[in-house]
Formats: structure tokens, C-alpha cells, sequence
């Protein structure tokens, strides 16, 4: 992905796609009658859509290394570095304090905003730089050589 | 005089390679009109379809029925009265000689549920829905049938028997019968009435259509999943019922969308043959066997009204359900429908923004992803039609701020695209780096290896072969 600097300035690229391949470009086989069911009312709704599940299999099957493909790319991909964020377990599920306190971290680190260059990237169960605990308060910090 | 029309199956697009190979198996091709329909922001005829899907749909094989999936008339909330004209003119456009809807509510008082949940099984409830059936009977102008739901609550001591509730609102609203094998089936194993139990109440008659389908256990219930393989317990039970239905005029397989992937068409297939080895077990002559009647003479502990609102409220986040009666909130379903009204919301979510989901995943985990989901469903009620629950998050994503690389850039691109399939309009969004990288590895379902090149990038998307009509008379004149 891109780091976030200011365009090059040498002129716009235009693409032109089809609105009904945007969400399958690669295979550029977007079917109407496939997009109007997306689009629509659910079919008859008492039991279970397994669609979602089925996402997030396949994003994150451990046999296909998805996961795995992720992180190594995740290292490689900016050009900026990467801060890298450790949520407690419970903290996870209170959103309003993980975004505060990934806020107060960028303030921390002087990059306010991905426009710096920098990423903010969360992990839940490895050791990194940040640590937000279950209350949400940030309770370590530290930098390390490879910032 | 409602012709007798056969086995079918409930349409979907993942199905077309089984119509077309094998169009022997389908007399009858069930379409639920609504999942076609988009639904725009303008005010008077909010409901648009494209007339290329339509067409598609009346060439498929068989006599088309029309079962409606967006105006229960099982509650006290009036169905949505803007889509009664594009659903009166897709009954008359597919001929269908009755229209059937779900005998249960969708609607609490100011928020759609999300799901299909039970009606009030009491003299009141009674009374709601038969008025609901008429209003709803008035409105398209052919017979309704109503289909006969799935609780996953306990009965509560005022309630009258499941059975016994279908036949009264039958007879109170002069109403044909669809009889869900699988709803009941599905009843009979989470702890309700039995199958034959809840048949013998019935004026068998009265019952003109039957759907069967699979499902599936989860969490200590079974759900009515619709997942594919039916179970040979239900087959069997479904022989010795359909034995008993004079005047069955259609038997419908249902099978979700999206889990046609992992049981496959082959399945499909299978389950059809069975639906035909049991239409012909359908009785041929009308059989004297009298309907039990019971009427229920407790008192009615909450009105129709308290027990949506009440139900409605438990399983949806958004909502105060802290008033509830005791009984209702330690009913052990209730983390279970929670689940799986996320599951459904999840679901059209990845549908509709594959690519900012994917991008969301990726960057976050799926956990602190689920946690994003569960902050939004509980500060925004599920939305009846996809598009709009899906720009309700593209709102609510925006609101939160969330310093996720590009996912303002993905979504933007996404929602556009959206939009210029909902009216044709060509939309131009606008990057800072070269997208199709990062856009076409999404599409992969990973993240790109390289960095994007910096620059002014430009995706117009554009409205090709995109039509939308929001009356079927152009088609209906084409036919003539």
C-alpha cells in the first residue's frame, strides 16, 4: 500500500471500470443477478447466513498461509515504519478506548495521522512498542533500534 | 381455482447451472421478489429492479410462484405499503396464482429486527394477523398463504399451541397454508410441538404449499440453516403428512445462497429427486379428518405489541431491553438469534463491501474486527435492505476516524460503486497512489507485496449495462 506523501504531480491516471466488476476486478465477471441479490433484502431470514464465515475462512485459513502472507507483506509493504499496537483481550471490545488510545499513540510518537508515514498496525498477542490495557489506558511504551 | 403446479425450488443466482442442465427437475421456480429489488433514496417508488434480471427470471424454467419476504403478517407493524405496487406487479407479471408470506414479524416499534421472529400465539396475536393477512390480501389482489414460522423461544404458559395458532389466523383471515415442514421440524427439535402434533390441528385443506430444506446444529439448537441435505428423520415424518394434504398445489425446496458453495449443486440435485418422490405420496382426494381446535383461556401476560418490542430488544444490541419480563430475557435462545442476526448483517456486509472488509480483516484481525462490528450493530439497528445497512456502516466507519491505511480510499471506491449500480450514474473517485494494486489483491483476499506507486489516479465507474425500472408495465407490455 501506499505510504502517504503528496501526489507526484505529473498528471492524473484515468481508469474507467464498469460499477458492476468493481467488487471481483480481477476476474471481471460481475453477474447482475448476483449483484441485485447482494443489494436486496435477504432471503427468507430464520436461520444462518454463512457467507461471513466463509470470508473469514478463507482470509484467514492457516493451511493456504493467508494470515502468514499478511504479516510478512505487512513488514515489506510500507515505506514508512510501522508502529505496532498490542490491545488487551477486553479492551478489543470496547472500540471507543482502542481508537482513543491508538490516537494518544500517534500524538506520542509525533505522527498524528498516516499522512506522516506512519502506520498504526494492532496485534493482539505478540510483545510490541504499545501496550493498551483492558481499561484501555496505555501502560508501556517503549522504543526499540528498529523504529 | 388454484391450478396444481408441482416440486421447485427457491431461486437464486448460484443456482442457474442446475436450471439449465436439468430443467426437468423444476415444474416450479419459487422467486422471492424482494431480494431483487434495490431500494433507492427517493421517496415515492423507492423500490427499483433491473429488467434484465426480471427477464432472466421469466425465462426460467416452470410456472413461477411469488413468496414474499418483506411483509410478514405476523405483527403489529404495518409492512412497508411503498413496495405493494412492485410486488402486485411481479404476481401479475409471473402469473401467480396466490402470493405467500411469513406468518411473523420483522418490524419492532421504530427499528427493522433483522430477522424473522414468532408472532404473539394468543387470541390478540390472532386478531393482528388476520387483519395484517387482509390488508396485505387487499393491497396485491390474489389469495395469500401464510407460512407457518420458526421460534427458537419456549412457550410461555398463555401461549396457544403452535398448531393451533396457524389454524385460527387460516380461518379468521380465509387464507391459504404454507406449510414449512422444515420450520416445524425445526421446532419440534429446539423443544416446541411436535410435527404430527402441530398438523393435527390443522385444516389440512387449507394447505397449498409445502417447503422443505436442510439445516444445521449450532450452539445447542438446530437451526433452520437451509444449508442442504435434508435430514431422513424430516423426510419421513414429511410422507406420512403429505399423505394426508388434499389440496397441495406446490412443493419448494429452499437452499441458502451462500451455502450452495460447500454443499454443492450435486446436492441440490439429490434433494430435488426426493421432493419428487414425495409429491407423489400427496393425497389425491379430500380426507374427513377434523382440525382440533384450542383456544388458549389464561390471560394474556403481554400484548402483541409489549412481546415484539420486548423480543425485538433482546436480540438486537441496539436496543434497551432491560424491561423485558424475566422470562423472555433468560430464555436461552436469545444469545443464539443475537448471533445470528450478526451473522446475516456480517454476511451483507462482505457482500456488498468485499474489499473494505477484507482490507478492515486484514489490517485489524478478525477479532478486533468482530469488536468494530459489535460497537456499530450496537449504536445502529439492522436495516431490512442490504445497500442500506452497508451505507450505514460506510457512515459509521467515517464517524469513528479509524487510522486504517486506504480503507477511506476503498470505501469510497466501493460505496461509489454501489451507488452506480443502484442508478446508473457514472461516479469518478479519486487516489492518491495507483489502486489497482492494492484493489486487485483485496480481490485475492490478501494485502499487496509491493508498495503502491504515489500519484493522481482517477477510477471512473461507470453505469454499462446498468437499468433500472420502477414499474413492470414496460415489461409486461413487451409480453404482450
Amino acid at each position: 500500500m501506499a505510504s502517504r506523501k503528496y501526489p507526484t504531480g505529473l498528471g492524473t491516471v484515468h481508469i474507467s471500470l464498469p460499477a458492476a466488476v468493481a467488487g471481483n476486478i480481477n476476474s471481471l465477471s460481475g453477474s447482475l443477478k448476483e449483484i441485485a441479490e447482494q443489494l436486496g433484502c435477504p432471503k427468507c431470514v430464520s436461520g444462518y447466513n454463512c457467507r461471513f464465515q466463509l470470508e473469514k475462512d478463507y482470509l484467514f485459513d492457516p493451511a493456504a498461509k493467508k494470515l502468514q502472507k499478511v504479516a510478512i507483506a505487512d513488514q515489506s509493504a510500507f515505506a514508512a515504519p510501522t508502529v505496532r499496537v498490542n490491545v488487551g483481550a477486553r479492551s478489543s471490545y470496547n472500540l471507543d478506548s482502542v481508537i482513543a488510545s491508538v490516537r494518544k499513540i500517534a500524538e506520542l510518537t509525533g505522527h498524528t495521522a498516516c499522512a506522516t508515514g506512519c502506520n498504526l498496525f494492532f496485534e493482539r498477542f505478540q510483545d510490541r512498542m504499545f501496550n493498551i490495557s483492558n481499561t484501555g489506558r496505555i501502560n508501556e511504551l517503549k522504543y526499540s533500534a528498529g523504529l | 381455482m388454484i391450478p396444481e403446479l408441482g416440486v421447485g425450488i427457491s431461486y437464486c443466482a448460484g443456482l442457474d447451472p442446475l436450471l439449465a442442465a436439468q430443467p426437468d427437475l423444476f415444474p416450479v421456480v419459487e422467486i422471492e421478489p424482494q431480494t431483487f429489488w434495490v431500494k433507492s433514496r427517493e421517496g415515492k417508488s423507492p423500490f427499483r429492479v433491473y429488467p434484465e434480471v426480471i427477464q432472466h427470471l421469466l425465462d426460467l424454467p416452470g410456472r413461477k410462484l411469488i413468496h414474499s419476504v418483506a411483509a410478514p403478517v405476523g405483527g403489529t407493524v404495518p409492512a412497508d405499503a411503498a413496495q405493494f405496487q412492485m410486488l402486485r406487479e411481479m404476481v401479475q407479471l409471473f402469473k401467480a396464482p396466490y402470493l405467500s408470506e411469513h406468518l411473523s414479524f420483522n418490524q419492532a416499534h421504530g427499528y427493522h429486527t433483522g430477522f424473522f421472529l414468532p408472532p404473539r400465539q394468543t387470541r390478540s396475536g390472532v386478531q393482528v394477523a388476520a387483519d395484517a393477512v387482509r390488508r396485505l390480501q387487499d393491497a396485491i389482489g390474489v389469495p395469500i398463504a401464510i407460512e407457518t414460522g420458526v421460534s427458537y423461544f419456549k412457550s410461555l404458559p398463555d401461549e396457544m399451541p403452535d398448531g393451533a395458532f396457524v389454524a385460527e389466523v387460516a380461518a379468521k383471515a380465509q387464507c391459504g397454508i404454507l406449510l414449512d415442514l422444515h420450520n416445524v421440524y425445526t421446532n419440534a427439535r429446539n423443544g416446541r410441538q411436535s410435527v404430527t402434533e402441530f398438523v393435527r390441528y390443522l385444516p389440512l385443506d387449507q394447505v397449498w404449499e409445502v417447503h422443505m430444506a436442510g439445516g444445521m446444529e449450532r450452539n445447542g439448537y438446530y437451526l433452520d440453516s437451509h444449508s442442504g441435505e435434508m435430514e431422513t428423520e424430516l423426510l419421513e415424518i414429511s410422507a406420512q403428512v403429505i399423505a394426508q394434504l388434499p389440496n397441495l398445489k406446490a412443493m419448494i425446496y429452499e437452499i441458502f445462497p451462500s451455502f450452495i458453495e460447500t454443499a454443492g449443486l450435486d446436492c441440490v440435485a439429490r434433494q430435488m429427486e426426493s421432493l419428487h418422490g414425495l409429491w407423489e405420496k400427496r393425497a389425491t382426494a379430500p380426507r374427513a379428518v377434523p382440525a382440533l381446535t384450542v383456544w388458549s383461556n389464561a390471560p394474556e401476560q403481554i400484548s402483541p405489541e409489549d412481546w415484539e418490542n420486548n423480543i425485538a430488544a433482546l436480540v438486537n444490541h441496539h436496543a434497551d431491553s432491560s424491561l423485558a419480563p424475566k422470562e423472555l430475557q433468560l430464555d436461552p435462545c436469545i444469545p443464539v438469534v443475537r448471533q445470528l442476526i450478526e451473522e446475516f448483517r456480517a454476511s451483507m456486509l462482505v457482500g456488498l463491501y468485499p474489499l473494505s472488509a477484507r482490507l478492515l480483516m486484514l489490517m485489524m484481525g478478525k477479532d478486533i474486527f468482530r469488536s468494530l462490528l459489535e460497537d456499530f450493530w450496537s449504536k445502529h439497528a439492522p436495516q431490512q435492505y442490504a445497500a442500506v445497512e452497508v451505507e450505514q456502516f460506510g457512515a459509521y466507519l467515517r464517524s469513528i476516524g479509524l487510522e486504517i491505511p486506504s480503507l477511506a480510499a476503498v470505501l469510497n471506491f466501493e460505496e461509489a460503486a454501489m451507488h452506480t449500480m443502484m442508478d446508473g450514474t457514472a461516479r469518478t473517485v479519486s487516489f492518491d497512489f495507483d489502486p489497482l494494486p492494492l484493489l486487485r489483491s483485496l480481490a485475492e483476499g490478501t494485502l499487496p507485496d509491493m508498495e503502491s506507486q504515489l500519484g493522481d489516479y482517477a477510477i471512473t465507474l461507470t453505469g454499462e449495462g446498468v437499468e433500472l425500472l420502477s414499474s413492470l408495465e414496460k415489461i409486461q407490455a413487451g409480453l404482450h
